[in-house]
């Protein structure tokens, strides 16, 4: 009989995390665009805002930003976009 | 009868190291199957810590880094009881938040923990400090570092083509240990610079990227070297455009070119002043196009003025003198030092942290 083994990981559940449920329409929702912090992000967010109200009926777009790239966003920011948006695009640009 | 295919499936399913290989658990090397009597003899290489005694969390996934926990792939990585404080050290260094961990184990950059060694420990569990001291052949070398990486996978759940998502990744990847060679230095060790006593043991952590190779086999003079140095330095750490570099840098000497520098009175404190000072560019070398490459806009080449980085139209390559840190390491025969550049350093991103490492 094979001898037992213990088990070397640490945490709970699959590192890969299934998607959360997709919205079926942006229309009248709130979306919270969130900056990672690489160059001219804010331009392209800037444009991205602009094409979510005009183009797909998006009502309020909520702007966040981490600190840089290398840092995890703060808890706040995770609680607001929780607690009172739809969806958040997390956006990359260089 | 069973077939050949079959005898080999059997054989292979009832292999331990295959097993751990099919449960995704392995750096892509085989690993030593954790069983209890071998996980047993790690924690009686730190008696002092309890199997139940929680380190920390360790992001993405924030597993917990139980001693235990860490003993099982210490293991695996193939650890001797012995070097098994040095990986619980290093592991609090993980999971200080200093450090950045989570950004660190799944950035782009392809970017590592790298270990700093110093201290008695070294000698009594037989790190490699002398020739071929950042490569292969050693056994504390090759397992320490890979024991963080194991822990890093297991328990920080980093993993490519999961959430660790390098570009490029490196080979420090596997393990990263720089053990200092104090017998050989000519200044103080450097935990010594960071406040710890000669006769502690300490682990320093730094996200580092990629070593690269420096020789200078002339110079004669402390100046002269660092010229030598310092030019290497300038043109390879990132690219052209990080005047000033955003991340640290370790700059491995060897004991040859350490003994050189040390001849004319120079410290390592004089190392680092002369590198920041003199390792500099022209701003109009800077601005982006065919001859500045990637460069800065102009308004960023502003804000670096505003912000003492800009000497009479000339931008530092080092943003500070104490974001180098000069080690000694290697053999005694080669004029080759070593530059590794970090990821990004302070608020933006990583701190090297050190801890001491509780040995007999």
């Amino acid at each position: 009989m094979a001898e037992e083994m213990l088990n070397p990981i640490g945490y709970g559940g699959k590192a890969e995390k299934p998607l959360a449920q997709r919205l079926t329409s942006l229309r009248g929702k709130t979306i919270a665009l969130l900056d990672i912090g690489f160059p001219n992000s804010n331009l392209f967010l800037d444009r991205v805002e602009t094409l979510l109200k005009d183009r797909y009926g998006v009502a309020t777009v909520v702007r966040h930003a981490k600190p840089s790239p290398a840092r995890v966003a703060k808890p706040e920011i995770r609680h607001d976009v929780l607690s009172r948006c739809h969806g958040v695009i997390e956006a990359v640009s260089s | 009868m069973a077939t050949a295919t079959t005898t080999t499936a059997t054989l292979l399913a009832d292999d331990p190291i295959e097993q751990l290989y099919e449960r995704g658990v392995t750096d892509g090397f085989p690993v030593v199957p954790p069983t209890r009597d071998r996980v047993e003899r790690m924690l009686a290489g730190a008696p002092e810590r309890s199997r139940d005694e929680l380190i920390g969390t360790l992001g993405p996934c924030y597993g917990e880094a139980t001693i235990e926990k860490v003993a099982i792939n210490a293991v695996m990585a193939g650890c001797k009881p012995e070097y098994f404080p040095v990986v619980v050290a290093g592991v609090e260094a993980l999971c200080d938040e200093r450090l950045c961990a989570h950004g660190l184990n799944v950035t782009l950059f392809s970017a590592s923990p790298w270990a700093i060694i110093n201290g008695p420990v070294r000698l009594q569990i037989g790190l490699n400090c002398g020739h071929n001291a950042l490569g292969h052949g050693f056994r504390p070398n090759a397992t320490i570092g890979r024991a963080l990486r194991l822990v890093i996978m297991n328990i920080g759940g980093a993993r490519p083509h999961e959430l660790t998502k390098a570009t490029m990744g490196q080979p420090g990847q596997y393990s990263a240990i720089i053990a200092e060679n104090e017998e050989e230095s000519p200044w103080q060790p450097f935990h010594v610079e960071r406040d710890f006593n000669e006769d502690d043991s300490a682990i320093t952590l730094f996200a580092g990227g990629s070593p690269q190779q420096i020789s200078d086999f002339q110079s004669r003079s402390a100046e002269q070297l660092l010229a030598s140095i310092g030019f290497t330095m300038g043109g390879g750490l990132w690219n052209y455009k990080n005047y000033p570099l955003f991340g640290d840098t370790i700059l491995v000497l060897s004991p040859e070119h350490a003994q050189t520098i040390a001849a004319d009175g120079w410290s390592q404190k004089d190392v680092r002043q002369y590198l920041y000072d003199t390792v500099k560019k022209s701003m109009d070398d800077l601005k982006p196009g065919k001859d500045g490459g990637e460069g800065f806009g102009a308004n960023i080449l502003r804000a670096f003025e505003n912000k003492g980085f800009v000497v009479d139209g000339y931008v530092r390559k080092f943003r500070a003198p104490e974001s180098i840190f000069v080690v000694v390491a290697g053999g005694t025969a080669g004029r080759f030092s070593v530059a590794i550049p970090g990821w990004v350093a302070d608020d933006l991103g990583s701190t090297p942290v050190t801890k001491r490492i509780h040995v007999e």
